[in-house]
């Protein structure tokens, strides 16, 4: 099997508020605790594309290059709260080639780490990539194929 | 309210550009501080199209009958890139309602999903990026006639 290199990321309150200034998101159950946990959530709530962007940032790191992502299809499961330690995970389910370029499909997933390690995990984000990739990496991937 | 006849909406025609500004607190927040590269960070697949809609989110939640604190979630996306996306470049964003459905679930009662199908397109209307994004709106008992 050929694992993506991981991800580990904290979510920060400071950084929920970064992204709503940006996406002029005023929905306060990103900010109002009391509100969150008035709506039967755990705790203020991580914005959506934050968590799709950990994911990217775990491609982005692997693949070496931001334009090889050329799709990109997930699933919200859960959410992610501030303090939470998630980990950015994927796996190459295929190989494949598009004119000169050769395409990995990919499973991704986002989980929220419970407790200490080996408590277990809670899947906040699951999905597919399709992602270009190098000459080098295509070579390494087949190697720990064989391997 | 009446999910079908959102089925087909045409958004007003938006616009978007992302600023400098703008994509370095974006990749900062998003724990991406060493991001050095020419075309913007990959996330803004979604971010550029939903921010440059026609509606602001909350003039979107007043189309779809939901109060801005009700607990509405992003449920599902899928980005498809065409061509990168740049920095400081104006985009014309362009969507349409794509579905509008009421589920029942056990555990989380009466929710409807309703999935925006949205293009960004470059100033000689290229296609740069499909986005469809689902969001998930929980309705109450007493809403869900």
């Amino acid at each position: 099997m050929n694992t993506i290199p991981s991800l580990a990321v904290e979510v920060q309150a400071e950084d929920i508020e970064v992204i709503m200034d940006v996406m002029e998101d005023m929905n306060p159950v990103h900010v109002d605790e009391a509100l969150a946990h008035s709506l039967g959530l755990r705790g203020c709530v991580n914005q959506g594309p934050s968590n799709l962007g950990y994911v990217i940032n775990m491609l982005i790191d692997w693949a070496g290059f931001p334009e090889a992502i050329r799709h990109l299809n997930v699933r919200f499961h859960s959410i992610s709260c501030p303090g939470d330690h998630l980990e950015a995970r994927g796996v190459i389910l295929e190989l494949f080639s598009e004119g000169e370029s050769c395409l990995a499909r990919c499973s991704v997933e986002l989980v929220r780490l419970l407790g200490l390690v080996g408590e277990g995990t809670e899947l906040i984000l699951r999905g597919t990539a399709i992602v270009e990739i190098s000459d080098e990496l295509e070579t390494m991937i087949e190697v720990s194929s064989v391997g | 309210m009446d999910l079908e006849a959102l089925v087909g909406y045409e958004l007003p025609v938006g616009q978007y550009c992302i600023t400098p500004d703008d994509h370095q607190k974006t990749v900062r927040a998003i724990h991406q501080e060493e991001y050095a590269f020419e075309v913007a960070h990959p996330v803004y697949a979604h971010l550029a199209p939903h921010c440059g809609m026609g509606f602001k989110i909350d003039e979107f939640f007043d189309f779809v009958d939901f109060p801005m604190d009700g607990g509405a979630l992003y449920g599902e996306g899928d980005l498809t890139y065409h061509k990168p996306i740049r920095i400081g470049v104006t985009y014309t964003v362009r969507g349409r309602v794509a579905s509008a459905e009421r589920k029942h679930g056990v555990r989380t009662g009466i929710f409807d999903l309703i999935t925006l199908h949205l293009e960004l397109f470059d100033s000689s209307k290229e296609l740069i990026v499909t986005s469809l994004e689902t969001y998930v709106f929980p309705r109450s008992e007493n809403s869900a006639s």
